[in-house]
């Protein structure tokens, strides 16, 4: 997720450097840092919308579903080695397209604006760091998405369960006591009545 | 551009840089790849497939894909090009017989929309065999006067023995990093 107070901070230095900007350079220790608001705050909350969008597409079941019979379709193809099959590069050009179609559809319908280019307006200047981007990160390599071909058919291979968490490019634990990963494979939630 | 692709772009930490290494089978494509990484150049089998290495040069991080060359693979070449900043191309040059072959395949490039903004990098491999062509005649019979704007240039090398590769990988980078990297260092 964006972490609001460091956003905040960056959009209040901006706002004083530009009103303020000879002051700023003789008497810093003379003005209040005001936050005046306005555009900037929509854009906060807006940037903040579409965040927590992506991240419910990415975490959501039918995205996985969607993965996962990729996987199971295409894996067959894979092999260790360094070397790559002329395969890999259609699989994971199809594989681009579909999270591609999945994001911006989804994108589109709650954000009718939604453009590409409209995207990275929005994202202007802002540090794009949180677990969704390193998820996104992920999803665009080429070799995470050999790794996680390779990871699925190896699994798969053993008692026919076919299930794999996609694997996740993340930054050191910064803050609070590690936990290990939940096992989600070992996890049934089912609704109470169905 | 796509959505993944911006944000590919925008959370790479490094400056990337991405070459496709393309020629005729045999030109020694990734026997090049290989003394530039600093790996055993002794043994090569033919790439049928293609290879990514990533190499921090210079303060870049070069990502180079490295193509199989055989004429059945050729047609696949084009699923390489997008976002290929920089070109190199590979001649064997004591294979003369083919000198018309490697035009052709150059050539059919050179005209690919997707590669136009491409530097480009020709090595004349295999300087170190004798009856190799030198650069001049190789020139000649590539027939490269119509290049308009493109960056390109011809390097002598060896892959076996790394002669002038290094050389050429320099320019290439300098050539690429100048054009893309120059508002944002």
């Amino acid at each position: 997720m964006v972490e609001l107070p460091e956003l905040e901070n960056e959009i209040l230095a901006g706002e004083v450097y530009d009103e303020e900007d000879l002051a700023a350079d003789d008497n810093e220790s003379f003005f209040e840092v005001v936050d005046s608001g306005e555009g900037q705050n929509e854009r906060t909350n807006l940037i903040d919308a579409v965040v927590g969008k992506l991240e419910d597409i990415l975490v959501d079941e039918s995205f996985e579903s969607v993965r996962l019979r990729f996987c199971e379709e295409n894996c067959l193809i894979f092999e260790e080695g360094e070397e790559n099959k002329l395969e890999y590069t259609e699989a994971f050009r199809s594989f681009s397209d579909l999270v591609e179609t999945t994001l911006v559809e989804n994108l589109k319908a709650e954000f009718p604006d939604f453009t590409v280019s409209w995207f990275c307006d929005l994202l202007k200047d802002k540090p794009c760091d949180g677990e969704v981007f390193d998820m996104l990160f992920s999803l665009s390599d080429f070799e995470e998405f050999k790794q996680m071909m390779l990871d699925f058919k190896k699994r798969e291979g053993g008692d026919g369960v076919a299930v794999s968490r996609m694997k996740i490019y993340s930054e050191e634990q910064e803050d609070g006591d590690h936990r290990p990963d939940l096992d989600l494979s070992s996890l049934h939630i089912r609704p109470l009545a169905n | 551009m796509g959505l993944l692709t911006v944000i590919k772009k925008v959370k790479a930490k490094e400056k990337e840089i991405r070459l496709l290494m393309v020629g005729l089978d045999n030109a020694g494509k990734t026997t090049i790849v290989k003394n530039l990484c600093g790996e055993d150049v002794s043994k090569t089998s033919p790439t049928l497939g293609f290879e990514i290495k990533t190499l921090a040069h210079n303060g870049y991080k070069l990502n180079i894909w490295d193509v199989g060359g055989q004429t059945t693979l050729r047609s696949y070449w084009r699923n390489y090009y997008e976002q290929t900043e920089g070109l190199i191309w590979v001649i064997d040059s004591t294979d003369v017989r083919r000198l018309e072959d490697c035009k052709r395949e150059l050539h059919k490039l050179l005209v690919e929309e997707r590669l136009a903004g491409a530097t480009l990098l020709i090595f004349a491999n295999k300087q170190d065999v004798s009856g190799a062509q030198s650069q001049e005649d190789l020139l000649k019979a590539l027939e490269l006067d119509k290049m308009g704007e493109r960056h390109w240039r011809i390097v002598s090398c060896s892959g076996v023995t790394g002669e002038g590769v290094g050389k050429g990988l320099d320019w290439v980078v300098e050539d690429i990093a100048a054009r893309i990297y120059m508002f944002n260092n």
